[in-house]
C-alpha cells in the first residue's frame, strides 16, 4: 500500500464519520424536541447523564484542582507573585479546566454510555422494532439522548469549577500554608460572570457535539458485540478529540485572535 | 426501569464490585510477570503505540494551544507573552501533557482492551480457553498489561513534546510572540528530571489503565449491550484512577520540593 | 382445529404479492426474480435454507430493504412508491416478531407490549397499560408484567414479542424464525400458541423459517425458497406431496448439492428441525 493511501483512508474515514453525524444528530435533535414526549425523554436522559456523571466529575475535578494549585504555588513562589495564586486557580478552573474536564468525563461516562446503548438496540434489533412499528428510532431515542447530553454538561461544568475550587483550596491552604483570608477574599478577582456564562455556553455546545458524535456511533454501529465495543471506542475517542478541538476554537474566539498578547 | 434495586442492595453491589476490580490488580502484575507470549506482546505493544499516538498528539498539541492562548490572556497584569510561556511549559509537562497522554491512551486503547476482552468473554473465547488448560490472564491479560505499561510512557512523552508544539505554533502563529523566546521560555521552567518523572508517571498509570480495562473486559456481561457497558465503564474507572494517581505522584515527587 | 377458524376475508388482493422481484448485495444475488402472492387471513410459512434469502423477503414486505427490481404489494400498497408518511402508516397497519425478540431493554414487560399503543396509537395511559395486561393475559404470561425482559425465558419472551405485535390490532403478522432458539417443547408451545391466536383474530401471519417440524405445524400455505429461488409454493400439503427434486432435497433434509455423498436419513431424534447448510 502506498504512504498516500496509508494516510488517505484514515482521513476518509474520518470525512464519512462526521458527515454521518452531521446528517443524522441535527435532525435527531430537533425531531425530539418537537414533540412534548421527546422533550420529556431529553429530561430524562438529562437527569440520568447528570446521575452517572457527578461522581466522576467530582473525582476527576477535585485533583484537578489540586494540581493546579500545587504546580501554580511552586512556579509563582519563583517569581514571588504568589498572593495571585487564587485568582489564577479560580480563572483558569473556571474558563478551562473545568469545562474541559467535565465535557471529557460527560464523554467517557455519558457518551461511551449512549453509543454503549444504542450500539446494543442496533444489535438487539430493537430500533428496527421501532422502525417497523412506524415510530421514527432517531427522534425517540437517539434525538434526547444528544439534547441531554447538551443539557447535562453545563450543570456538571457548574459542578466541575466547585470540586476544582474546593482542590485547589485544599492543596493551597491546609497543604501548602497560604493563608484562607487571601485565598478566599482575593479568589474571585480573576473572573467575571462572563466568564462563567461563557464557560457554561462552551459546554453546552461540547455537551451537544459529544451527544451527536456518541448517538451516531451507537445508531449506525455494526450488528455485533464487537462492533459495538468498538463503536463505544470510538465514540471517546473522537469525542475528546472534538472537545479539544472546539475548546481552542471557542478560546480564539472570546480572547480574539491575538487576545492574550494586546497587553504585551 | 420499574425493576431498579434498592439503595441499599445497590451500594452492597457497588462495594462488591469494587472489591473485585481491587482484587484483580495483584493478579494482572502476577499475569505480567508469568511470562506472557512474546509475539502477541510485541504486536500488541506495537498497536497501542501506533493507535494512541495519533489521538495523543492531537489532544495535547490542542490543549497547548488552548494553555497558552488562556495563559497568556489571564497573566497579562504579570508580563503576558513571556510568562504565559514559563507557565505553559511547567505547568504542561509536569501536569497537564502527561494526564491528558493517560487520558487519551485510556479512550483509545483502554477501551480497546475492555471491548475486545469483553467480546471474548461474551463469545465464550475465554471459557474455551480454560476448557483446553490455558490460563486467560497469561495468555490475554499479560500481553496487554505489558504492553500498556511500555506505551503509555512513550505516550507521555510523546504528549510532552506534542504539547510544547501546540504551544509553540500559537505562541508565534497567533499570538505573534518571537520564535525563539517563546521557545526557550517554554522550556525555562522544565528540567531533565521532569521528563523522567513524566516516564515514571507513564508506567504507573499505563499499570493503573491496562488493570482497569482488563478488569472490565473479562468481568463483562453477555452479549453486546455487556461489551459496551464494560468498554464504558473501562474508561470513566480508567480516567478517574488515572487523575487520582496523577495527583498523588505529583504531591509525592513536587510537593515535597514545593 | 382449521374447521373452527374464523372464515377468511374474502378480498380482491393478496396480503403480500410480490411481482419480479431481485436483490443483490454487492455482486451476491440474494433473491433472484421472485413472484409469488400470499393470501390473507392464513398462516404462511416460508421455509428455507439459512442464506436462502428469506429475511431479505420479510425485509421487502416492512420497507426496511429496497429491492433492485420489480413490486412489492403490501395489504394492497406498493411499499417503494410510497412517500415516507404513507410507508409508517403501512407499517402501523403490521406487527412483527423478530428472530431475536427485539423487545426493549429498558422497559418492563408491560411497558413494552404498552410502548406501541402509547407511541403509536396515542392512546390514554391507563387504557394502555389495561389493554397491555389483557394482552399478556391472552399470550399466557398474567403475572410476569412487571418483570423485566431479561428476566425471562426465550419462550416467555416470545409471547412479550407476539403481544407487542399484536397491540395494534395489525391486519398482517411478520415472524422471523418464531422458534429459533428455543427446544423442541418450548417450540410446539410456541407453534401452537400461534395457531390458536391466529385461529381466533383471521389475521394474516407470515413466518419464515428453516424449522420444517415448526412450518408443518402452523401453515396453512408454505413457500419453499433456495439459494433466492422460489422453488415451490402453494397449500402445505400440495408443497409436501411435491416430486421436484430440489423441494425433496429439502423437505427430506438432504443438504443441497450433496447429492452424491450419503445423506442422512432420518431427522435427529430431537426433531427441532435445525438445518444448517
Amino acid at each position: 500500500m502506498n504512504p498516500l493511501a496509508l494516510l488517505g483512508r484514515p482521513a476518509l474515514a474520518v470525512l464519512v464519520g462526521a458527515g454521518r453525524v452531521v446528517a443524522f444528530a441535527p435532525a435527531a435533535a430537533l425531531r425530539a424536541l418537537a414533540t412534548v414526549h421527546g422533550a420529556r425523554a431529553a429530561v430524562a436522559q438529562a437527569v440520568s447523564i447528570l446521575a452517572r456523571c457527578a461522581a466522576p466529575v467530582m473525582l476527576v475535578c477535585g485533583p484537578i484542582g489540586a494540581m493546579l494549585a500545587l504546580q501554580g504555588l511552586t512556579l509563582m513562589r519563583s517569581f514571588g507573585v504568589e498572593r495571585a495564586i487564587a485568582p489564577l486557580c479560580v480563572a483558569t478552573i473556571v474558563r478551562e479546566l473545568a469545562p474541559g474536564f467535565a465535557a471529557v468525563v460527560v464523554a467517557m461516562q455519558g457518551g461511551a454510555g449512549i453509543a454503549a446503548e444504542l450500539g446494543a438496540m442496533r444489535v438487539a434489533h430493537e430500533l428496527d422494532a421501532l422502525e417497523v412499528m412506524g415510530v421514527d428510532p432517531r427522534a425517540e431515542v437517539a434525538g434526547p439522548r444528544i439534547v441531554g447530553a447538551a443539557v447535562a454538561a453545563p450543570l456538571l461544568n457548574g459542578l466541575a469549577m466547585v470540586c476544582g475550587v474546593l482542590g485547589a483550596w485544599v492543596m493551597a491552604v491546609p497543604v501548602l500554608g497560604v493563608p484562607h483570608t487571601l485565598f478566599v477574599d482575593t479568589a474571585l478577582d480573576g473572573v467575571s460572570a462572563a466568564d462563567v456564562w461563557l464557560s457554561g455556553a462552551k459546554t453546552v455546545l461540547f455537551g451537544a457535539a459529544l451527544g451527536a458524535v456518541c448517538a451516531s456511533a451507537g445508531f449506525f454501529a455494526e450488528r455485533t458485540a464487537a462492533g459495538v465495543g468498538r463503536a463505544a471506542n470510538r465514540a471517546v475517542v473522537a469525542s475528546v478529540i472534538l472537545i479539544l478541538l472546539l475548546n481552542y476554537l471557542c478560546n480564539t474566539a472570546i480572547f480574539g485572535m491575538r487576545g492574550g498578547a494586546v497587553a504585551l | 426501569m420499574s425493576a431498579r434495586p434498592a439503595p441499599l442492595p445497590r451500594l452492597a453491589a457497588a462495594v462488591a464490585d469494587l472489591t473485585g476490580a481491587a482484587a484483580f490488580w495483584p493478579r494482572a502484575a502476577l499475569a505480567t510477570l508469568r511470562g506472557p507470549p512474546l509475539l502477541d506482546t510485541a504486536l500488541l505493544t506495537l498497536r497501542l503505540v501506533v493507535t494512541s499516538v495519533p489521538v495523543v498528539f492531537v489532544v495535547t498539541f490542542f490543549s497547548g494551544a488552548m494553555l497558552t492562548v488562556q495563559a497568556a490572556a489571564s497573566l497579562s497584569p504579570f508580563g503576558g507573552g513571556a510568562l504565559a510561556g514559563i507557565a505553559v511549559g511547567f505547568g504542561g509537562v509536569r501536569e497537564v501533557f502527561p494526564l491528558l497522554a493517560a487520558a487519551s491512551v485510556a479512550a483509545r486503547s483502554g477501551a480497546e482492551i475492555a471491548s475486545q476482552l469483553a467480546t471474548m468473554k461474551a463469545t465464550r473465547q475465554t471459557d474455551a480457553l480454560e476448557v483446553m488448560g490455558l490460563d486467560p490472564l497469561r495468555l490475554l491479560v499479560g500481553p496487554r498489561m505489558v504492553a500498556a505499561v511500555l506505551g503509555t510512557p512513550v505516550c507521555v512523552l510523546v504528549g510532552c513534546a506534542a504539547g510544547m508544539l501546540g504551544a509553540q505554533a500559537i505562541g508565534v502563529w497567533q499570538l505573534g510572540l518571537d520564535r525563539g523566546a517563546m521557545w526557550n521560555n517554554l522550556w525555562s521552567g522544565v528540567v531533565a528530571a521532569d521528563l523522567v518523572v513524566g516516564a515514571v508517571k507513564g508506567v504507573v498509570l499505563g499499570f493503573m489503565l491496562g488493570a482497569i480495562s482488563a478488569r472490565e473486559g473479562l468481568a463483562a456481561g453477555p452479549g453486546a449491550r455487556g461489551v459496551g457497558r464494560a468498554t464504558n465503564r473501562a474508561v470513566i474507572r480508567a480516567l478517574v484512577a488515572v487523575s487520582a494517581a496523577s495527583l498523588a505522584l505529583s504531591s509525592a515527587i513536587y510537593g515535597r520540593l514545593a | 382445529m382449521s374447521e373452527q377458524r374464523a372464515p377468511a376475508p374474502i378480498a380482491d388482493e393478496p396480503a403480500v404479492a410480490l411481482s419480479g422481484v431481485c436483490k443483490r448485495f454487492g455482486d451476491r444475488e440474494v433473491i433472484h426474480d421472485v413472484t409469488l402472492a400470499i393470501p390473507r387471513g392464513r398462516i404462511t410459512a416460508l421455509l428455507g435454507p439459512s442464506g436462502s434469502g428469506k429475511s431479505t423477503l420479510l425485509g421487502f414486505v416492512t420497507g426496511l430493504v429496497r429491492p433492485n427490481a420489480g413490486q412489492v404489494r403490501v395489504l394492497g400498497e406498493d411499499v417503494f412508491a410510497l412517500p415516507r408518511r404513507g410507508l409508517l402508516a403501512l407499517r402501523r397497519r403490521m406487527g412483527m416478531l423478530f428472530q431475536d425478540n427485539a423487545l426493549f431493554q429498558s422497559l418492563s414487560v408491560v411497558d413494552n407490549v404498552a410502548f406501541p399503543l402509547l407511541r403509536v396509537a396515542r392512546r390514554p395511559a391507563p387504557e394502555a397499560k389495561s389493554r397491555a395486561l389483557a394482552l399478556l393475559e391472552q399470550v399466557g404470561l398474567g403475572g410476569l408484567h412487571d418483570r423485566r425482559p431479561d428476566q425471562l425465558s426465550g419462550g416467555q419472551q416470545k409471547r412479550v414479542a407476539l403481544a407487542r405485535a399484536l397491540a395494534l390490532e395489525p391486519e398482517l403478522v411478520l415472524f422471523d424464525e418464531p422458534t429459533s432458539g428455543l427446544d423442541p417443547q418450548t417450540s410446539a408451545a410456541i407453534d401452537a400458541l400461534l395457531r390458536e391466536t391466529q385461529g381466533r383474530l383471521g389475521t394474516t401471519f407470515i413466518a419464515i423459517t428453516h424449522d420444517i417440524v415448526s412450518a408443518a405445524a402452523i401453515a396453512d400455505h408454505v413457500g419453499l425458497l433456495v439459494d433466492g429461488r422460489l422453488r415451490a409454493f402453494g397449500t402445505r400439503g400440495a408443497v409436501w406431496a411435491s416430486t421436484d427434486p430440489a423441494v425433496r432435497a429439502f423437505l427430506d433434509r438432504v443438504p443441497a448439492g450433496a447429492g452424491e455423498a450419503p445423506a442422512a436419513p432420518a431427522p435427529p431424534p430431537t426433531g427441532s428441525g435445525d438445518l444448517e447448510l
